[in-house]
């Protein structure tokens, strides 16, 4: 059995005292306090509330209503699960109300919880076009791409910047809950049990939505920079 | 001990990032990586995709959502 979530030793960021001191300093209005947790946690709750919402004003705006939520409740929270924790819900349901509200503007497929669990197209144009189109099993959650062709390193100048670019428009045709995976994994470094917790999600679950994130991205990545090195996907 | 497909490999990449195979099956895709250069490749594909993530810049709140938030704190701790 795995252990709660709590304090998480290998959390990035600035180090913060344990939850029940950080509760106990907010009660007692310590504004150091608060200022640290916003400094803290703000840019990757904006990171998840993006997952959600169009644009970053909107998330900006998500994000200040959940910091507010979070003093509304502060005095109740019970620990039950980690400070943190409980700060992301709080972010995930606001952002998941302002984004059904915002519809019009967000694909209906990124606001359906179960679709992209079945959804084939896992790795979607990529090297192995001929498989495109669902002729892969439902239940099949990888794309086996054509023999990979090594790519140039994304590290040179130009190309880094390019590389974001290209991640950062692929995030946004993630489907939600995939985009909410592989930002607190791999942009924030929580750990599995932490993402599970917040997202209240099984290990195979969160591993499903981790792995079909990644191959979608590395499948962007793939596309872009095999055509920088001038070596064409073969078909 | 069975051998190990491309397919197979491919599905079990994130898991075996997370270090959560078990032994045996740990050592089957090991033993992949040794005799397939594609599979070789794409794991060192995914690893990219995933410090390249890890490397995204990331944004911070607004200094004015920073001060209305302080703000909103001093009113909460008055309260």
């Amino acid at each position: 059995m795995r252990s709660m979530p709590e304090a998480d030793p290998q959390s990035p960021g600035p180090a913060l005292p344990a939850d029940d001191v950080v509760v106990e300093a907010l009660r007692c209005g310590d504004e150091d306090m608060f200022a640290a947790l916003l400094t803290a946690w703000s840019p990757g709750m904006l990171q998840v509330a993006r997952a959600y919402v169009a644009d970053e004003h909107t998330a900006e705006d998500v994000v200040q209503d959940a910091w507010v939520g979070v003093l509304r409740g502060i005095d109740k929270f019970e620990a039950r699960s980690a400070l943190r924790t409980w700060v992301y819900r709080i972010v995930i349901n606001r952002a998941k109300t302002r984004g059904v509200n915002d519809a019009r503007t967000v694909p209906m497929t990124s606001l359906t919880t179960a679709k992209e669990d079945f959804d084939p197209a896992v790795d979607p144009g990529g090297p192995r076009g001929g498989s495109r189109g669902g002729s892969r099993g439902a239940d099949d959650p990888v794309a086996l791409p054509q023999t990979p062709v090594a790519w140039p390193s994304p590290e040179g100048e130009i190309l880094a910047l390019e590389v974001h670019q290209h991640i950062a428009s692929a995030l946004d045709s993630l489907p939600a809950r995939q985009r909410v995976v592989i930002t607190l994994r791999d942009m924030q470094g929580y750990s599995s049990d932490e993402v599970c917790a917040i997202l209240e999600i099984t290990a195979a679950n969160q591993r499903v939505l981790l792995h079909r994130a990644r191959a979608s991205l590395r499948g962007t990545l793939d596309r872009y920079l095999t055509a920088q090195s001038g070596k064409e996907p073969t078909r | 001990m069975t051998t190990m497909n491309c397919a197979e490999f491919v599905g079990l990449v994130t898991a075996y990032l997370d270090e959560e195979l078990e032994t045996g099956t740990e050592r089957r895709f090991t033993g992949h990586i040794a005799e397939c250069g594609g599979c070789d490749v794409y794991l060192r594909q995914i690893r990219v995709t995933v410090a390249e993530l890890r490397r995204m810049p990331a944004h911070d709140l607004t200094d004015q959502t920073r001060e209305t938030l302080l703000d909103a704190f001093r009113d909460w701790s008055a309260r």
